[in-house]
């Protein structure tokens, strides 16, 4: 159903970074949470969905990242977000999330968040 | 709403920027558009069940959200149940609903605060369970007044109760998506029931092939792809020949004019018709029984044509022998009979010699000339006896265009001289305007003899002094019947059912093999048998011929 794919990297052993492409809509959410829920799985709870292509959030792109924050959390991890445009940011804002969220300036100060030592 | 919901809605936090619950509503009416362009394209059921759990959880900004479908009518059965982030693994127990709580639901189409229901009696386990399990919101699903399921949210991620908005579009939304997700339920039903439906056709033995009314292949289950595999010594498709005519299918070179016969089969298929079939050739050529059928729908002009095969080579060749063996048998019976009947007549004729002699030694010539007399008579009787054995050998010799009341007669007049034969009455009504039949003359013969020599049996199992056996033919409604009936023991129903199975007699000296072979011969020539029985009055068998241009030519 979905031409997108969502780019997995690992930079640190337990930290992943997600990069779901231009959108985050009901065309790739459910990829979304496969992809987070078999990281999760894999016992790596510290995920940096970095959105520095996304263009576009839609409900279920949202929600696809609200059901999986309480799962890292309670594992002791975090899905921080990252390079978040001012168009995602004004959908979180509506939304009431940004308190809620973990929300970084970049991969650098998210990789710190997550516990990896700057260098 | 229910009594008792709408307090909990209102403390609801108002939006104090007008231009955020625009914002909101825009979202929410996107989520909507593209929900609805997902399920109208039939996506598959679970990722769009996830989606829409997504936007909900997205839209209500919830930690998790929940969704149970109920298949229609199925009270208490276990739902169809779909969870994100926490609720994913499991569901609560309490979601398989009785009749009563389905009711309440039908009855309530808006969302429903879990905390609202305790106060109704025939809800309160189930708002326990769902508290307990973290569900603050359930939305029933209603189509066409029938709860088809319920969606489900825990809490705000805020923490903070759910904003009046907030409900006017979660009911905007499960009412836009409920008709979407009826119907992709039902695909979704529907598709399960083919794949049962597929897996009950692939664990028969026999290959089912289907056809449509223009002889294109519709559907082939797993043993009709092996069977055209094995004669074909290829690994042929399923997807090639799928749509193709039913001559490319069964090719001529292979299933022997199977094409032709199929479809002179489907101009009259409203009822099961039976034949034997070959196909391949030299020693690989196997014999096929294969049953022609139709299933005709409501409102469908067009019949579908289901050809059953199934392999009967061994099951065929196994009868044969049967069949060898019956012959067999029954020629040694005759063999005995014969003799017995000859020594009958040698002794009569020696005794007649004898009787002569002693005349004609005392001189006594009116004597020697009476038992000449009485000799010559015998000797005549013994010709008649060995005439009839020689009209008889002519009509099992094999010959084709079969006359049913001519063989009858000579079975008759043969049978007659036997001894078991001799006390019984017997009785014949033809029609004489019946056609010939168009088979073996010798089968016909056999297949009377067997009904002849159980109607003997039975009559001297009863004790009869007067046994009786009536045999008449007729001709009714394009087929012709042979009935041989008799005054005998009759058949219990026990032995009945078991009567046309192989080596089931009920006879001390019996091998079990008469009624079967009868059967055979019926059935090989396109006929059929049954049979009017009562314990203790008598047995009617009747035998069907039926009369088409394959089996009956005019006389």
């Amino acid at each position: 159903m979905s031409d997108s794919q969502i780019r997995q990297e690992l930079i640190d052993d337990g930290v992943v970074v997600l990069n779901p492409g231009r959108t985050l809509d009901n065309n790739n959410a459910h990829e979304m949470v496969e992809v987070i829920s078999s990281t999760q799985e894999a016992g790596r709870n510290n995920i940096i969905i970095d959105m520095c292509d996304m263009e576009f959030i839609s409900s279920a792109g949202v929600g696809s990242i609200l059901g999986s924050v309480e799962t890292s959390r309670e594992a002791g991890g975090d899905i921080v977000l990252c390079n978040v445009s001012d168009a995602i940011m004004h959908v979180l804002v509506v939304l009431d999330l940004v308190d809620y969220l973990t929300i970084k300036t970049d991969r650098q100060q998210s990789a710190e968040f997550c516990g990896i030592p700057r260098g | 709403m229910v009594p008792g919901l709408k307090p909990l809605f209102d403390d609801v936090l108002r939006s104090p920027d007008e231009n955020m619950a625009l914002h909101k509503k825009t979202l929410a009416l996107d989520a909507l558009s593209k929900l609805a362009q997902q399920f109208s394209n039939r996506p598959d059921f679970h990722e769009l069940i996830d989606v829409l759990l997504l936007t909900l959880s997205g839209q209500l900004t919830a930690v998790n959200t929940f969704a149970a479908f109920y298949r229609p009518g199925a009270v208490s059965a276990e739902p169809v149940y779909f969870g994100t982030g926490k609720f994913k693994k499991n569901a609560p127990p309490s979601l398989a609903l009785n009749s009563e709580q389905r009711q309440f639901l039908q009855r309530s189409e808006e969302p429903l605060a879990v905390e609202s229901l305790k106060p109704e009696r025939c809800m309160m386990t189930l708002a326990d369970e769902l508290a307990a399990f973290g569900a603050k919101l359930i939305v029933p699903l209603v189509h066409k007044d029938e709860l088809i399921g319920i969606l489900g949210s825990g809490p705000r991620v805020s923490g903070k109760p759910f904003e009046e908005t907030d409900i006017h579009l979660l009911t905007t939304l499960t009412h836009t998506v409920t008709p979407f997700i009826s119907n992709s339920f039902h695909f979704v039903e529907i598709a399960q029931l083919n794949t049962w439906y597929l897996d009950i056709l692939n664990s028969v033995k026999q290959g089912v092939f289907v056809f449509n009314h223009q002889y294109r292949l519709k559907k082939v289950n797993a043993p009709a792809m092996a069977i055209l595999r094995d004669l074909r010594h290829d690994s042929v498709a399923v997807e090639s020949l799928l749509h193709q005519p039913v001559q490319k299918v069964f090719p001529d070179d292979l299933f022997h004019d199977w094409s032709h016969r199929i479809r002179g089969g489907s101009s009259e298929i409203d009822n099961l018709r039976v034949e034997n079939m070959a196909a391949g050739n030299g020693e690989q050529e196997r014999i096929f029984k294969v049953y022609l059928g139709c299933i005709q729908r409501e409102q469908d002009i067009n019949t579908d044509l289901v050809v059953t095969v199934e392999d009967v080579t061994e099951q065929t060749q196994s009868e044969r022998r049967l069949f060898e063996l019956e012959k067999f048998s029954e020629k040694g019976e005759m063999a005995a009979s014969i003799s017995h009947e000859l020594n009958n007549y040698l002794g009569m004729v020696l005794g007649g010699v004898e009787l002569t002699t002693l005349a004609l030694e005392r001189g006594n010539m009116e004597k020697a000339a009476e038992t000449l007399g009485k000799l010559k008579h015998n000797v005549i009787s013994m010709e008649r006896f060995t005439a009839g054995l020689t009209d008889y050998s002519k009509v099992t010799s094999g010959d084709e265009n079969a006359d049913l009341n001519g063989i009858v007669t000579e079975t008759l007049s043969f049978l007659t001289l036997r001894k078991k034969f001799q006390k019984i009455k017997i009785r014949t009504d033809f029609d004489h305007t019946i056609p010939s039949l168009d088979m073996n003359t010798g089968h016909v013969s056999q297949l009377l003899l067997n009904l002849l020599n159980n109607a003997a049996d039975a009559i001297e199992e009863a004790n009869r002094q007067a046994g009786q056996i009536t045999v008449s033919t007729s001709l009714e409604a394009n087929r012709v019947i042979l009935t041989v009936s008799d005054n005998g023991v009759g058949i219990t129903p026990e032995v009945r059912e078991k009567l046309f199975k192989t080596q089931f007699t009920t006879k001390a000296k019996g091998h079990g093999h008469g009624l079967v072979t009868c059967a055979r011969l019926i059935r090989d020539n396109g006929g059929e048998i049954d049979l009017e029985t009562e314990p203790g009055v008598g047995t009617a068998f009747t035998v069907t011929f039926p009369v088409g241009e394959s089996i009956l030519t005019p006389a």
